[in-house]
Protein backbone atom coordinates (compact mmCIF):
# COMPACT_ATOMS: atom_id res chain seq x y z
CA UNK A 1 0.00 0.00 0.00
CA UNK A 2 2.88 2.41 0.61
CA UNK A 3 4.24 1.88 -2.89
CA UNK A 4 3.89 5.01 -5.01
CA UNK A 5 0.40 5.60 -6.39
CA UNK A 6 -0.02 5.35 -10.14
CA UNK A 7 -3.08 5.54 -12.33
CA UNK A 8 -3.28 4.23 -15.86
CA UNK A 9 -6.26 5.31 -17.98
CA UNK A 10 -6.85 3.50 -21.27
CA UNK A 11 -9.71 4.32 -23.62
CA UNK A 12 -10.67 2.04 -26.47
CA UNK A 13 -13.54 1.96 -28.92
CA UNK A 14 -15.93 -0.95 -29.09
CA UNK A 15 -18.44 -0.41 -31.88
CA UNK A 16 -20.08 2.96 -31.19
CA UNK A 17 -19.26 2.86 -27.48
CA UNK A 18 -16.13 3.39 -25.43
CA UNK A 19 -14.44 1.33 -22.77
CA UNK A 20 -12.37 3.33 -20.27
CA UNK A 21 -10.17 1.08 -18.15
CA UNK A 22 -8.67 2.39 -14.91
CA UNK A 23 -5.68 0.57 -13.45
CA UNK A 24 -4.07 1.56 -10.16
CA UNK A 25 -4.98 4.22 -7.64
CA UNK A 26 -7.23 7.20 -8.39
CA UNK A 27 -5.72 9.27 -5.62
CA UNK A 28 -6.03 13.02 -5.33
CA UNK A 29 -3.12 14.03 -7.58
CA UNK A 30 -4.52 12.05 -10.54
CA UNK A 31 -8.14 13.13 -10.39
CA UNK A 32 -7.79 16.22 -12.56
CA UNK A 33 -6.37 14.01 -15.31
CA UNK A 34 -9.08 11.42 -14.71
CA UNK A 35 -11.74 14.10 -15.02
CA UNK A 36 -10.24 15.46 -18.25
CA UNK A 37 -9.95 12.01 -19.83
CA UNK A 38 -13.49 11.03 -18.90
CA UNK A 39 -14.86 14.29 -20.30
CA UNK A 40 -12.81 13.74 -23.46
CA UNK A 41 -14.49 10.35 -23.76
CA UNK A 42 -17.94 11.93 -23.34
CA UNK A 43 -16.98 14.53 -25.95
CA UNK A 44 -16.50 11.75 -28.52
CA UNK A 45 -20.29 11.27 -28.36
CA UNK A 46 -20.29 7.50 -27.85
CA UNK A 47 -23.50 5.52 -27.49
CA UNK A 48 -22.37 4.75 -23.95
CA UNK A 49 -19.28 4.32 -21.79
CA UNK A 50 -18.17 1.22 -19.94
CA UNK A 51 -15.89 2.14 -17.04
CA UNK A 52 -13.77 -0.90 -16.22
CA UNK A 53 -12.64 -0.51 -12.60
CA UNK A 54 -11.64 -4.14 -12.05
CA UNK A 55 -8.01 -3.09 -11.51
CA UNK A 56 -8.77 0.10 -9.59
CA UNK A 57 -7.41 -0.32 -6.07
CA UNK A 58 -8.36 3.08 -4.66
CA UNK A 59 -10.50 6.09 -5.47
CA UNK A 60 -10.87 9.30 -3.46
CA UNK A 61 -13.91 11.59 -3.43
CA UNK A 62 -12.44 13.70 -6.25
CA UNK A 63 -12.31 10.57 -8.40
CA UNK A 64 -15.85 9.64 -7.43
CA UNK A 65 -16.86 13.16 -8.39
CA UNK A 66 -15.27 12.71 -11.83
CA UNK A 67 -17.27 9.49 -12.33
CA UNK A 68 -20.53 11.15 -11.21
CA UNK A 69 -19.88 14.13 -13.51
CA UNK A 70 -19.38 11.69 -16.40
CA UNK A 71 -22.65 9.97 -15.56
CA UNK A 72 -24.46 13.33 -15.53
CA UNK A 73 -23.01 14.41 -18.88
CA UNK A 74 -24.01 11.13 -20.54
CA UNK A 75 -27.46 11.28 -18.98
CA UNK A 76 -28.15 14.59 -20.71
CA UNK A 77 -28.10 12.63 -24.01
CA UNK A 78 -29.77 9.54 -22.46
CA UNK A 79 -26.56 7.54 -22.85
CA UNK A 80 -25.56 4.93 -20.27
CA UNK A 81 -22.49 4.69 -18.05
CA UNK A 82 -21.76 1.17 -16.87
CA UNK A 83 -19.31 0.55 -14.03
CA UNK A 84 -17.67 -2.86 -14.28
CA UNK A 85 -16.29 -5.15 -11.59
CA UNK A 86 -15.32 -2.85 -8.72
CA UNK A 87 -12.90 -4.30 -6.21
CA UNK A 88 -14.40 -4.95 -2.75
CA UNK A 89 -12.87 -1.72 -1.41
CA UNK A 90 -14.29 0.43 -4.21
CA UNK A 91 -17.64 -1.37 -4.03
CA UNK A 92 -17.75 -0.61 -0.30
CA UNK A 93 -17.21 3.08 -1.05
CA UNK A 94 -20.13 3.02 -3.50
CA UNK A 95 -22.23 1.47 -0.74
CA UNK A 96 -21.17 4.04 1.88
CA UNK A 97 -21.84 6.95 -0.49
CA UNK A 98 -25.07 5.29 -1.76
CA UNK A 99 -23.82 5.71 -5.32
CA UNK A 100 -25.04 2.20 -6.05
CA UNK A 101 -28.49 3.84 -6.15
CA UNK A 102 -27.34 6.24 -8.87
CA UNK A 103 -24.83 4.35 -10.97
CA UNK A 104 -25.27 1.04 -12.81
CA UNK A 105 -22.68 -1.40 -11.48
CA UNK A 106 -22.07 -4.74 -13.22
CA UNK A 107 -20.10 -7.79 -12.17
CA UNK A 108 -18.66 -8.51 -15.59
CA UNK A 109 -17.81 -6.90 -18.91
CA UNK A 110 -20.35 -9.17 -20.62
CA UNK A 111 -23.12 -7.93 -18.33
CA UNK A 112 -22.14 -4.32 -19.01
CA UNK A 113 -22.00 -4.88 -22.76
CA UNK A 114 -25.57 -6.14 -22.64
CA UNK A 115 -26.56 -2.72 -21.22
CA UNK A 116 -24.36 -0.46 -23.35
CA UNK A 117 -25.05 -0.64 -27.09
CA UNK A 118 -22.15 -1.37 -29.44
CA UNK B 1 13.93 11.10 22.25
CA UNK B 2 10.27 10.91 23.28
CA UNK B 3 8.29 8.33 21.31
CA UNK B 4 5.16 9.70 19.61
CA UNK B 5 2.14 8.76 21.71
CA UNK B 6 -1.42 8.95 20.29
CA UNK B 7 -2.63 9.95 23.76
CA UNK B 8 -0.22 12.87 24.07
CA UNK B 9 -0.31 15.45 21.28
CA UNK B 10 2.85 17.08 22.63
CA UNK B 11 4.80 14.05 21.35
CA UNK B 12 3.39 13.99 17.81
CA UNK B 13 5.56 14.05 14.70
CA UNK B 14 4.85 16.99 12.39
CA UNK B 15 5.06 17.45 8.63
CA UNK B 16 4.23 20.77 6.96
CA UNK B 17 3.77 20.93 3.19
CA UNK B 18 2.88 23.51 0.58
CA UNK B 19 -0.83 23.65 -0.12
CA UNK B 20 -0.94 21.64 -3.36
CA UNK B 21 -2.37 18.19 -4.05
CA UNK B 22 1.05 16.92 -5.13
CA UNK B 23 2.81 18.15 -1.98
CA UNK B 24 -0.07 16.80 0.08
CA UNK B 25 1.03 13.26 -0.81
CA UNK B 26 4.20 13.55 1.26
CA UNK B 27 2.61 13.16 4.73
CA UNK B 28 0.55 10.26 3.38
CA UNK B 29 3.67 8.36 2.31
CA UNK B 30 5.28 8.88 5.70
CA UNK B 31 2.20 7.93 7.72
CA UNK B 32 1.35 4.85 5.63
CA UNK B 33 4.89 3.58 6.01
CA UNK B 34 4.63 4.07 9.76
CA UNK B 35 1.30 2.28 10.14
CA UNK B 36 2.52 -0.65 8.05
CA UNK B 37 5.47 -0.98 10.43
CA UNK B 38 2.97 -1.16 13.29
CA UNK B 39 1.09 -4.05 11.69
CA UNK B 40 -2.18 -2.37 10.71
CA UNK B 41 -4.30 -4.62 8.48
CA UNK B 42 -5.09 -3.81 4.86
CA UNK B 43 -8.64 -2.61 5.60
CA UNK B 44 -7.36 -0.14 8.19
CA UNK B 45 -4.61 1.03 5.85
CA UNK B 46 -7.16 1.64 3.09
CA UNK B 47 -9.38 3.58 5.52
CA UNK B 48 -6.51 5.73 6.79
CA UNK B 49 -5.26 6.47 3.27
CA UNK B 50 -8.77 7.46 2.20
CA UNK B 51 -9.47 9.67 5.22
CA UNK B 52 -6.07 11.34 4.96
CA UNK B 53 -6.57 12.06 1.24
CA UNK B 54 -9.96 13.57 2.00
CA UNK B 55 -8.60 15.69 4.85
CA UNK B 56 -5.68 16.91 2.71
CA UNK B 57 -7.95 17.63 -0.25
CA UNK B 58 -10.29 19.61 1.99
CA UNK B 59 -7.35 21.54 3.45
CA UNK B 60 -5.90 22.41 0.02
CA UNK B 61 -9.09 23.09 -1.93
CA UNK B 62 -11.53 24.36 0.69
CA UNK B 63 -9.52 25.41 3.75
CA UNK B 64 -6.71 27.17 1.91
CA UNK B 65 -8.95 27.76 -1.12
CA UNK B 66 -6.30 26.75 -3.63
CA UNK B 67 -3.81 29.35 -2.40
CA UNK B 68 -0.42 27.69 -3.02
CA UNK B 69 1.34 30.25 -0.80
CA UNK B 70 -0.37 28.65 2.19
CA UNK B 71 0.54 25.45 4.00
CA UNK B 72 -1.02 22.29 5.39
CA UNK B 73 0.26 21.09 8.74
CA UNK B 74 -0.01 17.40 9.63
CA UNK B 75 0.70 15.99 13.08
CA UNK B 76 0.45 12.29 13.81
CA UNK B 77 1.33 9.49 16.16
CA UNK B 78 1.12 5.76 15.59
CA UNK B 79 1.11 2.94 18.10
CA UNK B 80 0.25 -0.73 17.70
CA UNK B 81 -3.22 0.15 19.02
CA UNK B 82 -4.18 3.17 16.93
CA UNK B 83 -3.14 6.09 14.79
CA UNK B 84 -4.10 9.72 15.39
CA UNK B 85 -3.75 12.22 12.55
CA UNK B 86 -4.41 15.95 12.86
CA UNK B 87 -4.60 18.04 9.68
CA UNK B 88 -4.61 21.81 9.93
CA UNK B 89 -4.90 24.43 7.21
CA UNK B 90 -4.20 28.17 7.12
CA UNK B 91 -7.70 29.12 6.00
CA UNK B 92 -10.55 30.92 7.75
CA UNK B 93 -12.25 27.74 8.97
CA UNK B 94 -15.75 26.40 8.40
CA UNK B 95 -18.68 24.89 10.24
CA UNK B 96 -18.91 21.17 9.42
CA UNK B 97 -22.57 21.37 10.40
CA UNK B 98 -23.14 23.50 7.31
CA UNK B 99 -21.98 20.72 4.97
CA UNK B 100 -25.04 18.91 3.60
CA UNK B 101 -25.44 15.14 3.65
CA UNK B 102 -24.34 13.98 0.17
CA UNK B 103 -26.38 10.76 0.39
CA UNK B 104 -29.83 12.35 0.41
CA UNK B 105 -31.79 11.78 -2.84
CA UNK B 106 -31.61 15.45 -3.82
CA UNK B 107 -27.81 15.56 -3.42
CA UNK B 108 -26.84 12.07 -4.58
CA UNK B 109 -26.07 13.24 -8.11
CA UNK B 110 -23.85 16.14 -6.98
CA UNK B 111 -20.26 15.51 -8.13
CA UNK B 112 -18.76 17.03 -4.96
CA UNK B 113 -19.19 17.00 -1.19
CA UNK B 114 -18.42 13.42 -0.17
CA UNK B 115 -15.09 13.93 1.59
CA UNK B 116 -16.34 14.61 5.09
CA UNK B 117 -18.83 11.75 5.07
CA UNK B 118 -16.12 9.33 3.86
CA UNK B 119 -13.81 10.43 6.68
CA UNK B 120 -16.62 9.89 9.18
CA UNK B 121 -17.47 6.49 7.71
CA UNK B 122 -13.95 5.10 7.59
CA UNK B 123 -12.37 6.48 10.78
CA UNK B 124 -13.29 5.65 14.37
CA UNK B 125 -13.26 9.28 15.51
CA UNK B 126 -13.36 12.53 13.55
CA UNK B 127 -13.50 15.87 15.35
CA UNK B 128 -13.24 19.42 14.04
CA UNK B 129 -11.41 21.95 16.15
CA UNK B 130 -10.50 25.64 16.05
CA UNK B 131 -13.52 26.65 13.99
CA UNK B 132 -12.92 23.87 11.46
CA UNK B 133 -9.32 24.77 10.66
CA UNK B 134 -8.16 21.50 12.18
CA UNK B 135 -9.50 17.97 11.87
CA UNK B 136 -8.57 15.24 14.38
CA UNK B 137 -8.92 11.65 13.18
CA UNK B 138 -8.36 8.39 15.04
CA UNK B 139 -8.30 4.87 13.65
CA UNK B 140 -7.92 1.82 15.84
CA UNK B 141 -5.77 -1.06 14.64
CA UNK B 142 -7.83 -4.13 13.78
CA UNK B 143 -11.04 -2.31 12.88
Amino acid sequence: MSTPDKLSIETRTTGNSLVVALDGSASMEYCDRLSVELMDAVGQKPEGIILDVSNLTFICSLGIGAVVATFLELRKDRKPLAIVAPTPEVRDMFTVTKLGQLLDVYESMDAARARVPD
Amino acid sequence: MVQPDPNNEDTFKEVTVQSTLHAAKEPEKIILKDIEKHGFNSDAIFAIKLALEEAMTNAVKHGNRGDESKFVHVRFAVSSACVVIIVRDDGPGFDPGDVPDPTTPDRLSQPNGRGIMLMNAYMDEVKYRDNGREVYMLKKNGD
